[in-house]
């Protein structure tokens, strides 16, 4: 469970990113956050494992609070949390394998993990991390030979591997193209649902939020200007998060299968 | 009979089992022939290439060299016979002559060690001018990106260039020149080309290509392709790589003397033979403050380049 208590976000400029947010998000919920570029949500995921430090309120992770800790207590909440990139951040000259083993990172000390040491177990959920997303067969092939799809999958695939509770995904089909898109979209669906994995993502396709989330955050300059169910959402909301109405094709995102 | 058969059946299995296909699986290790499909995870872990034996198989020939290496060189052979010499030196390195070094009193200033220095920085920063202007065409020529296939010919020079130490070159070119500071002068031109070309080579091979596909669009001809797409990409880059070759060509200029070829190192390697270890530290001092400067000086500016 995540809980944000009256939680703010000043940069170092003064710009305040996250304005007085109070969220709860409960085990298992796959939460689409949607609001224009700049709103504070990419700010809002990054200081869910502390990438971004908060400044004022109360940020609760797995009934920790996350304002104070640091050092080894930070690593220990980071390797609970899975967190997925725009530009995949793989390591491109290394082997599928070994980006996918690198998970694991959190759950060895520093002379285990310099000297490549993991347990014969720790090797098979990387592989089969790997087979969970289809691209086994891809296990030895160095990840910059990937297509983009294909490497947000490797990515995925690093997250599970390191067996989290909740996995932060920071725009992870920007840089995908639709039909790529939709397929890694439903793999975060089926990781959601089979694996109770709950799952926070920031999206710009409107359209893709409300199809797969269960639940939908709009922010607009720092606050939550909307929380609810996805069925919700309408025009007067989009409106308000917006600035204003969006126009069909402005949803993005738009290869539906619905309407055939 | 029959039991013979069985006999030859076991021994081929036993073979089968125990060498053949583990030599066969070490093999494919080896040589990145990996399964390229997988059933499933575990098939995939027990056909998974093992990285460390690329690591072992590196450190075991790198320690084989260095063992090697250190039986070939006689490590305490020739430390018994310098401890006077040393002594000799620290003491001159205590009292330099600092008439020698400004040039006043039983020195000429044409024998003064500052004076050395403008000599032997002025033949680094001719040969250094010319060396990067020949290197030009060297270094466009020997570029895949700019000639294609046809590169191997510059890069062949490049390599023949590079092959001779500075000092042996030094050696040759006198032979041809005669003594003196000309010769130091031809040295740097023809010996830079190898590494400044080389350099000017390896950053046109990274240059982006899409202002280069930008300009073919627009109807740009080769040279305006060069001029406009190429030399703004690399340009920053070629000075620092020349900056850099000066910084070199300081140091080389300074030993070049050794042979006869002009600068600093001829005083250095006179007074070192004649014991007279004052002035000789009053050169060694000389040389030091230089480098450093032209150190500082070169790293600054090339820091400002890129």
């Amino acid at each position: 469970m995540i809980k944000f208590d009256h939680v703010d976000k000043i940069y170092p400029n003064g710009y305040k990113a996250l304005d007085d947010v109070s969220l709860t998000v409960n085990d298992g919920d796959f939460l689409c956050i949607i609001g224009l570029s700049g709103a504070g949500k990419s700010t809002l995921i990054r200081t869910i494992n502390k990438m971004h430090d908060i400044q004022h309120g109360q940020l609760i992770v797995n009934d920790v609070d996350i304002s104070k800790i640091k050092g080894k207590k930070l690593r220990e909440l980071r390797k609970n949390i899975g967190m997925i990139f725009q530009s995949f951040n793989l390591v491109k000259r290394s082997s599928v394998y070994k980006n996918v083993l690198s998970g694991r990172v959190g759950y060895h000390n520093t002379f285990e993990n310099l000297f490549n040491i993991y347990s014969k177990k720790e090797k098979m959920l990387a592989l089969q991390s790997l087979d969970k997303l289809g691209i086994l067969d891809k296990a030895f092939v160095r990840a910059d030979q990937l297509s983009g799809g294909q490497q947000q999958r490797v990515a995925l695939a690093r997250a599970l591997t390191q067996e989290p509770s909740i996995i932060l995904a920071d725009e992870p089909v920007a840089s995908l193209d639709p039909v790529t898109t939709l397929s890694v979209m439903d793999d975060f669906k089926r990781i959601n649902k089979d694996y109770h994995i709950t799952i926070v993502a920031n999206m710009h396709h409107v359209d893709l939020a409300l199809k797969y989330a269960t639940r939908v955050i709009g922010i607009k300059q720092g606050k939550i200007v909307f929380d609810g169910l996805p069925s919700e959402v309408n025009d007067d909301i989009l409106l308000n998060i917006y600035g204003r109405a969006l126009k069909h094709s402005e949803k993005l995102g738009d290869v539906d299968t619905n309407e055939k | 009979m029959e039991n013979k058969r069985n006999i030859l059946v076991i021994i081929s299995d036993f073979f089968e089992k125990y060498i053949i296909n583990p030599l066969n699986k070490f093999w494919n290790i080896i040589t990145f022939k990996s399964k390229k499909t997988f059933d499933d995870p575990s098939d995939a872990y027990h056909h998974r290439p093992l990285y460390w034996i690329y690591t072992l198989l590196l450190i075991i020939v790198i320690f084989g060299c260095l063992i090697y290496s250190c039986i070939d060189v006689d490590f305490m052979g020739h430390i018994s016979s310098s401890p006077s010499n040393i002594k000799m030196l620290f003491k001159g390195l205590a009292h330099p002559d600092w008439s020698l070094f400004f040039g006043y009193g039983s020195f000429n200033f044409s024998e003064s060690t500052i004076y050395q220095i403008i000599e032997t920085l002025a033949i680094a920063f001719i040969g250094t001018s010319i060396s990067s202007i020949l290197s030009l065409p060297f270094g466009f020529l020997a570029s895949r990106k700019i000639v294609g296939k046809w590169a191997f010919i510059s890069e062949f020079l490049l390599i023949i260039i590079r092959t001779f130490p500075e000092l042996l070159f030094g050696l040759i070119i006198i032979k041809v020149v005669g003594f003196g500071a000309f010769t130091g002068v031809v040295v740097l031109s023809i010996h830079s080309i190898g590494m400044i070309g080389k350099m000017f080579a390896e950053q046109l091979d990274v240059i982006s290509n899409e202002p280069l596909e930008a300009l073919d669009a627009c109807g740009a001809s080769g040279l305006v392709r060069i001029k406009n797409g190429v030399i703004p990409q690399v340009a920053p880059n070629f000075l620092s790589v020349i900056l850099y070759r000066f910084d070199l060509n300081v140091r080389t200029a300074s030993l070049l003397g050794v042979v006869g070829a002009g600068g600093i190192g001829y005083s250095l390697w006179v007074y070192s033979a004649f014991n007279s270890w004052s002035q000789e530290a009053s050169m060694i001092y000389g040389i030091i403050i230089m480098i450093v400067l032209i150190d500082i000086l070169s790293s600054y500016l090339r820091k400002k380049l890129i």
